[in-house]
């Protein structure tokens, strides 16, 4: 009896939680629609709205550092910079990817790679996928992506679960205004590099290939191709930089895929120059503009 | 596995189904069930120690039945027996937790004072909640050599009170005594006592997940690179790291008892909301309780008696002695005995006083509130407490005083960390606001009639759900008292 009673309650309190659970997940998916500002109007502008002929994606380096309003100016087409800051990999790239062409095929896309997108490189798993958790449904490359994160069923019994830790943000985002210095995605950095305390050291990456995230890559190339894309490779400008086999795999891949590879790692002029960077690895505003010139000149060798 | 993972629950589903469901009743049944999944549970953390535990456990059960057969034919021997008990047990924890505390400490000293050494380290494994299943085994043979309770003759009962899963890796630490015997008689499921320990483990699940796991991130960002950051970040996070740790410890506290009490067994309360303390002697009666009422037991009172010809002065040794000893308890480093001492020492004034004797009303206004005086206390006292934690938390004494010379010298803006202090600081909030009524207005409830009241336990429990669903840290590290 006491056991019948108990399961009961039980089962009242997993019906109460799943309706707020529900409910609140619907509050918290318009206020992830109506923000203006931090990562979530960045994804949800990308994922929704974004409709422009070319696009940049990336990490962070591609974030701070393609500039959209002067590409534009250079190619006469609109350009939208995808980038998101931290470390967002290639599981992510993919599942972003997929999820932008349910909605429209943008003409080019300009990839920035970085080694976290093919080496098995510490703090930068499957997880890095893990903010498309909104997006869960949209596509099967998003679902197939979370599925990896080990997210998807979590979020499948919980909806609010997806909007996870969001609720300063959500809280931010309809507070506060957006800044006009965001440039159709570009966020600039301030500061410059202190050259004068830091060791002058390329950043080393001593990891293996990671072959799960080259299949992504591999992927990512595939639906460009499906759907008739152009997609270039591009490697920005490093603060220091070595001799190195770094490149090997976006090489091959783009040697075997018929993808142009502009690498511009190191670039005299801005590479070992702290006035353009912001840390070893994030040009500055200065710096931004001063490479996206020197880019976008490049870039009307490979789109028309 | 730990309580609040999705492994701890099927774990703990299929216990808690074969334990009511086939074995219903049957205390003994019931106690074999619960000391296979015991062992299980702690082989899942650390299956090598497996064995230490096991003999330890058969030692003190034959310890404690010698002991109980010489109370009364031949009580030096007895005492004999409960002596080689405490010092086994003693030695278990030195030789495991201290040795190369000792070495290293030892060996700098003498290097000090010019002798050269070149002790090296041993490679000792130290067996997870040794810490706390030691002290199990101590208190056993004190109490039945004291006569205060007969010897436990079922091995399989000993042996979950030893290894009880839901308290083996970080406490509370059961007393022998009222934990034995629950396992004499069956268990049936008790509604009243499950629904409290449902509820119990989502709160204690809301403030590990919601409140320490969030505010640990910007407490370890700020503390981990102390050197980096300016006094005022410093000493903000020396006030957000009580409170982390607070909700860390008595987060897994209520998880803990909240297991237990699903399986019909009630466990020793650890916290009653010691930040509503109005000196560090009410704090310390409301914080570790099982490890402070232990230490005051076996260690405080023996010695105050020893030293009761000096009067107030021979408390006071006791007070410093048994303050170390706590400090000592969280780990072998000299920051933890400094951290112990320092409590002993703001013990002083208050024996001194004679305000440590006194059991005083605190004072309430009209409606049971309390007075601006007390609320003036309470923040002196969580000063203290957060003073002292800066000692704990360092790696060094000297990392210490640097922190504590920073937060006295370098002003400027403080850390800000938006994202993880806006969800902290919310779920701080709640925390502060069912304390706070819990404390001081335990019989006040909002909406006291209509569906709200007759569904009041539910959409509680549904509320700590929600809040950990919405605003946990998921991937939040282990329990702090975990490496105690």
């Amino acid at each position: 009896m006491e056991m019948k009673r108990f399961i009961l309650r039980v089962l009242i309190i997993a019906a109460i939680t799943l309706t707020a659970d529900r409910a609140l997940s619907y509050a918290a998916r318009y206020f992830y629609s109506t923000t203006t500002t931090t990562d979530e109007y960045k994804l949800n502008a990308v994922i929704n709205r974004m409709n422009e002929e070319v696009i940049f994606m990336g990490s962070s380096r591609c974030h701070h550092h393609y500039i959209p309003s002067i590409i534009s100016d250079s190619l006469h087409k609109g350009v939208y910079n995808a980038g998101l800051w931290g470390m967002r990999n290639i599981y992510f790239q993919y599942g972003l990817l997929s999820d932008v062409l349910e909605r429209y095929t943008p003409k080019t896309i300009c990839l920035e790679l970085h080694p976290t997108d093919y080496l098995a490189t510490p703090f930068s798993n499957a997880e890095a996928a893990g903010v498309l958790a909104p997006f869960i449904g949209m596509s099967t490359g998003n679902d197939e992506v979370m599925k990896k994160t080990g997210y998807y069923y979590k979020d499948q019994v919980s909806y609010l679960y997806r909007y996870n830790s969001s609720f300063a943000n959500l809280l931010a985002g309809n507070l506060t205004e957006r800044s006009s210095a965001v440039d159709k995605g570009y966020k600039p950095l301030g500061g410059e590099l202190d050259t004068t305390s830091n060791a002058i050291v390329p950043e080393k990456f001593p990891f293996r290939i990671d072959s799960d995230k080259v299949h992504y890559l591999q992927a990512f190339i595939d639906k460009c191709k499906e759907k008739k894309i152009n997609l270039i490779f591009l490697f920005s400008p490093m603060y220091a930089t070595e001799n190195t086999r770094l490149f090997d795999i976006p090489d091959s891949l783009a040697k075997k895929n018929g993808i142009h590879f502009i690498n511009y790692y190191n670039l005299p002029g801005i590479t070992g120059h702290g006035k353009y960077f912001h840390d070893f690895g994030h040009l500055n505003d200065a710096g931004a503009k001063k490479y996206t010139y020197y880019i976008s000149h490049e870039l009307k060798n490979y789109i028309h | 596995m730990v309580v609040n993972s999705l492994n701890f629950l099927y774990f703990f589903l299929l216990v808690f189904s074969v334990y009511y469901f086939i074995l219903n009743n049957k205390s003994k049944a019931q106690n074999a069930w619960l000391l296979l999944a015991s062992y299980f549970f702690y082989g899942f953390a650390e299956w090598k120690m497996i064995p230490l535990m096991l003999t330890a456990t058969l030692v003190f059960y034959g310890l404690g039945l010698a002991i109980g057969k010489n109370t009364e034919v031949n009580e030096k021997k007895a005492s004999r027996l409960a002596t080689f008990g405490v010092i086994l047990g003693i030695g278990l924890l030195l030789y495991f937790k201290y040795l190369n505390f000792f070495i290293s400490s030892f060996s700098d000293f003498f290097n000090a004072i010019g002798l050269q050494t070149h002790w090296g380290m041993l490679n000792i494994l130290m067996p997870i909640g040794i810490s706390f299943f030691t002290f199990k085994l101590i208190s056993y043979v004190i109490e039945v050599n004291r006569g205060n309770m007969e010897p436990c003759r079922n091995p399989i009962d000993f042996a979950l009170y030893i290894s009880f899963f839901p308290t083996i890796l970080a406490g509370p630490i059961d007393r022998p005594k009222p934990f034995l015997a629950q396992l004499s008689v069956g268990r049936v499921l008790n509604y009243d006592l499950a629904s409290d320990g449902l509820k119990r483990i989502f709160w204690g699940m809301f403030m590990k997940m919601c409140v320490a796991d969030r505010l640990s991130i910007y407490v370890d960002a700020v503390f981990d690179n102390a050197e980096h950051h300016n006094g005022i970040s410093l000493a903000f996070a020396s006030l957000l790291y009580p409170v982390q740790m607070y909700a860390d410890f008595a987060g897994y506290s209520e998880m803990a008892i909240g297991v237990g009490c699903l399986l019909g067994l009630k466990i020793a309360e650890n916290f009653k909301r010691p930040f509503f303390s109005q000196n560090i002697s009410e704090y310390w009666r409301k914080w570790h309780i099982s490890l402070t009422g232990w230490l005051t037991d076996y260690v405080f009172m023996p010695v105050n008696i020893k030293f009761r010809n000096i009067e107030k002065w021979g408390s006071v040794i006791a007070i410093i002695i048994t303050f170390v000893l706590i400090g000592l308890w969280h780990g072998a480093a000299w920051t933890f005995a400094v951290f112990g001492l320092y409590h002993g020492l703001l013990y002083i004034p208050l024996m001194l006083s004679g305000a440590f004797f006194k059991k005083g009303k605190m004072k309430k206004t009209s409606i049971g509130l309390p007075t601006f005086g007390v609320v003036l206390k309470m923040i002196g006292t969580f000063f203290l407490v957060a003073f002292g934690l800066i000692i704990f938390r360092s790696a060094s004494i000297p990392d210490a005083g640097m922190i504590m010379k920073k937060i006295a010298t370098e002003p400027g803006g403080v850390f800000f960390d938006p994202s993880t202090l806006i969800n902290g600081v919310l779920c701080m909030l709640v925390l502060f606001i069912k304390d706070f009524r819990d404390e001081f207005l335990p019989n006040k409830q909002l909406f006291s009639a209509g569906i709200i009241e007759r569904y009041r336990y539910e959409l509680t429990v549904s509320t700590y759900i929600i809040l950990v669903i919405f605003f946990g840290v998921f991937d939040g590290g282990q329990f702090i008292y975990f490496k105690f």
